[in-house]
């Protein structure tokens, strides 16, 4: 598995500012509706549900959220780079600017962590970190994000 | 006369400062320290540059004792209490049973291999059957490695507590191999008597000898400061030498003796251990040192082979056997098991030891001193310098303590609970790229430039900055992360992919990631790692529900689970939740 099979073009998007974590799911959501025809509402409700279990933000300025859905086809990737970093209650509690999120089918559970294990490997490079936080075009963000050699997914 | 008084202050000086010189050489190489100091004695020696002859084997034994008590104390000083609730069971069965074992194991090998008599035999095995307290202190804290809590405290342990018994062992197989033609049921029995009573002696006397200790430390008020820590050591030392003459263990007793003063409320504590720490040291390069001059490599002569070959077999086969069956039922991993039985290093004390027959009248004493002389060799060569190389081999470091460059606990009246810690900004950290500092992290003092300034009048925090602020000791995590590098020592294989609350459900995570967890659904994952690692969890421990891991990232003090972390497809390298008996033999036959 890599980034390509599950990161759209059309799913990548740079955003000025997002004023909360809230705000930011919904924009997740909205991008969702969007580039995979799935409920905006819908996964906004099951990013904000997953992260009662514990903050995604996986420190660095990443945040990684993700959640399983009903009546996908397979694994969806969403990308959004913040230009000014928003409070994601990370574990090093530095605000975040790099949202990679995952959306997997409800009977998905080992394509699911598979995926973020990809994504929260490849996301872990800080030299593609510094890349990514250099541009802002989408095109140029997807390119960057699927150049990735591809990682084992063993 | 006033010649002789500086030729031996020159040479004993002399010796012990390039020994300390030295020490920069060998961090830089990564060699072995105490092998330096061996090395320097060597030179020294009969047969080395300056060809100092130095045949007193009784000297050589006394100021090794002495100074073995002074480390002994001092590593029981420093071993915090918590350490023993961590470990203490596997690391005593190590140090009693263990010590046995590889005196066995190794008594059946010199008596193939060098074709002496059993006894003998068994007392060489007895001679080098305990790990080095001095050589697993300091090579598990060099290299910058920082390994598992539970296996450290473990070898720390079983290196400090096995002294005595080797000592035991082998002074009683010195008796027996001396005056041979007692019977065996007798010599069992005394064995037993001798072995009741030194123990249980040294237990006691060293209980008795730390409270007494902490009493006379608290009572002594108006003394200058700098008397409190030597007054302390040598009082350690009375009671190692009045155990002796007791009947006991003054080496146990030392050891117990410090580890009861060093865990109690003592005053001046940190003056107190920060002066043994020097001593520790200077017992170490005497100790070394003298037995070093005490060698002579040209008499080693025939005995390379066999003293390889026994080597080989304490390194390869006792050690490691004696480990694996003394650590059998505690529910360590096989790494784990693997790492325990290679960090066996011998050291300064099997040397000492070794002694013993020449001065028990042993025929042919110098045999054992030359033969053990290279056991010691090999053992600090292959196994020290491998430490770090193995406890990364077998995945058993967790993150260092990140950036900090100070820690300074102070003896604060009333509440003692503040720290003073100090940071160097890195340059990769948030708080250097121009963040604000939260409220709760201000430093108290920035010091830039060699000027001490206030947060009033130094503007915003540059890298390399060194700051200064008061902390509890579980603010210092979160303080860690403000001023140190992002991320950097975050290996998500060791800690985890992502943090989870320890107060989320079994069942809300299965739901999740769809384990199919059936069982303690209602179980919070902070609950279910406290149970799985008997109350006392450590960081870094692990525990497998289905396809994921979940780890423990922090504890607080009371060593409650405070921080979780989920590792994403653990893999083979999973250490799973410590199952019962059956279930671990049987593993253990799989694996």
């Amino acid at each position: 598995m890599d980034i390509a099979t599950i990161l759209r073009t059309e799913a990548v998007k740079t955003v000025s500012a997002i004023s909360s974590k809230k705000r930011l799911f919904h924009e997740l959501g909205d991008l969702a509706a969007q580039v995979y025809g799935l409920k905006s509402a819908e996964v906004a409700t099951a990013l904000q549900e997953r992260e009662s279990l514990g903050p995604t933000g996986v420190g660095g300025g990443i945040a990684l959220p993700h959640a399983r859905l009903d009546g996908l086809p397979q694994v969806h990737g969403l990308f959004i780079r913040v230009e000014k970093p928003l409070d994601f209650e990370s574990v090093d509690r530095q605000p975040v600017d790099l949202v990679f999120a995952l959306l997997a089918p409800q009977d998905a559970g080992v394509e699911h962590l598979k995926a973020l294990a990809v994504v929260s490997r490849t996301m872990r490079d800080p030299a593609l970190c510094a890349k990514l936080r250099a541009n802002s075009d989408p095109q140029t963000l997807h390119t960057l994000l699927t150049a990735q050699p591809r990682v084992q997914a063993a | 006369m006033f010649d002789a008084i500086n030729i031996a202050v020159l040479i004993g000086a002399g010796l012990v400062a390039v020994s300390g010189i030295t020490s920069l050489v060998s961090q830089r190489l990564g060699a072995p320290l105490l092998l330096v100091f061996l090395g320097i004695g060597l030179l020294a020696g009969e047969d080395g540059l300056l060809g100092i002859r130095f045949d007193g084997a009784g000297a050589a034994y006394f100021i090794g004792s002495v100074a073995l008590a002074i480390i002994l104390f001092d590593s029981g000083f420093a071993t915090p209490i918590r350490s023993y609730r961590v470990a203490a069971p596997a690391a005593l069965t190590l140090a009693t049973l263990g010590v046995i074992l590889t005196t066995v194991f190794m008594g059946v090998c010199a008596h193939y291999l060098l074709g002496l008599p059993w006894i003998e035999s068994m007392m060489l095995g007895a001679i080098v059957a305990s790990t080095d307290a001095a050589a697993v202190f300091f090579l598990m804290r060099v290299g910058g490695i920082t390994i598992r809590e539970r296996v450290k405290s473990t070898l720390e342990i079983e290196s400090g507590a096995n002294d005595p018994m080797a000592i035991f062992l082998t002074a009683t197989l010195v008796e027996f191999a001396a005056a041979s033609g007692e019977s065996g049921a007798e010599m069992g029995v005394q064995l037993l008597v001798d072995f009741v009573l030194q123990i249980g002696l040294g237990i006691v006397l060293g209980i008795v000898g730390g409270f007494l200790i902490t009493r006379l430390m608290n009572r002594l008020e108006d003394v200058d400061p700098a008397l409190y820590p030597i007054t302390a050591l040598a009082a350690g030392l009375v009671v190692f030498a009045a155990a002796g003459l007791l009947g006991g263990s003054g080496f146990l007793a030392a050891y117990v003796a410090g580890l009861v003063a060093g865990n109690s409320r003592i005053r001046f504590a940190h003056r107190i251990r920060r002066f043994q720490v020097g001593m520790s040291w200077l017992a170490q390069i005497g100790m070394f040192l003298t037995l070093g001059l005490l060698a002579t490599p040209s008499t080693f002569e025939g005995l390379t082979l066999p003293a390889l070959a026994l080597a080989a077999g304490l390194i390869f086969v006792a050690r490691p056997l004696a480990v694996w069956i003394c650590l059998l039922p505690f529910g360590f991993t096989s790494r784990e098991v693997a790492f325990v039985g290679w960090v066996g290093l011998r050291g300064a004390v099997s040397i000492l030891l070794s002694i013993l027959p020449t001065l028990g009248g042993v025929p042919g004493g110098g045999l054992y001193f030359n033969i053990v002389f290279m056991m010691v060799l090999s053992s600090l060569l292959i196994q020290g310098w491998t430490i770090s190389f193995a406890a990364r081999a077998l995945r058993l470091l967790v993150p260092p303590e990140p950036g900090r460059v100070d820690r300074v606990e102070l003896d604060l009246p009333g509440k003692t609970e503040l720290e003073l810690v100090g940071y160097r900004i890195h340059p990769e950290s948030s708080i250097a790229a121009g963040e604000r500092v939260p409220r709760w992290a201000r430093p108290l003092l920035i010091i830039r430039g060699g000027k001490a300034l206030s947060i009033h009048n130094a503007g915003p925090l540059e890298a390399g900055d060194r700051v200064y602020l008061f902390g509890t000791p579980d603010q210092l995590p979160l303080l860690d992360r403000v001023y140190t590098r992002p991320g950097g020592a975050d290996d998500p294989d060791v800690i985890g992919h992502f943090p989870l609350n320890p107060d989320t459900t079994v069942g809300q995570l299965s739901d999740e990631y769809a384990l199919n967890a059936s069982g303690e659904r209602d179980r919070t994952l902070g609950d279910l790692l406290q149970k799985a690692f008997h109350d006392q969890p450590v960081v870094g421990d692990r525990l497998t529900l289905g396809p994921i891991a979940l780890v423990v990232r922090a504890v607080d003090e009371g060593r409650h689970v405070t921080e979780v972390g989920m590792i994403l497809q653990p893999g083979r390298n999973s250490i799973g939740r410590p199952p019962g008996f059956k279930e671990r033999l049987r593993n253990w036959f799989e694996r």
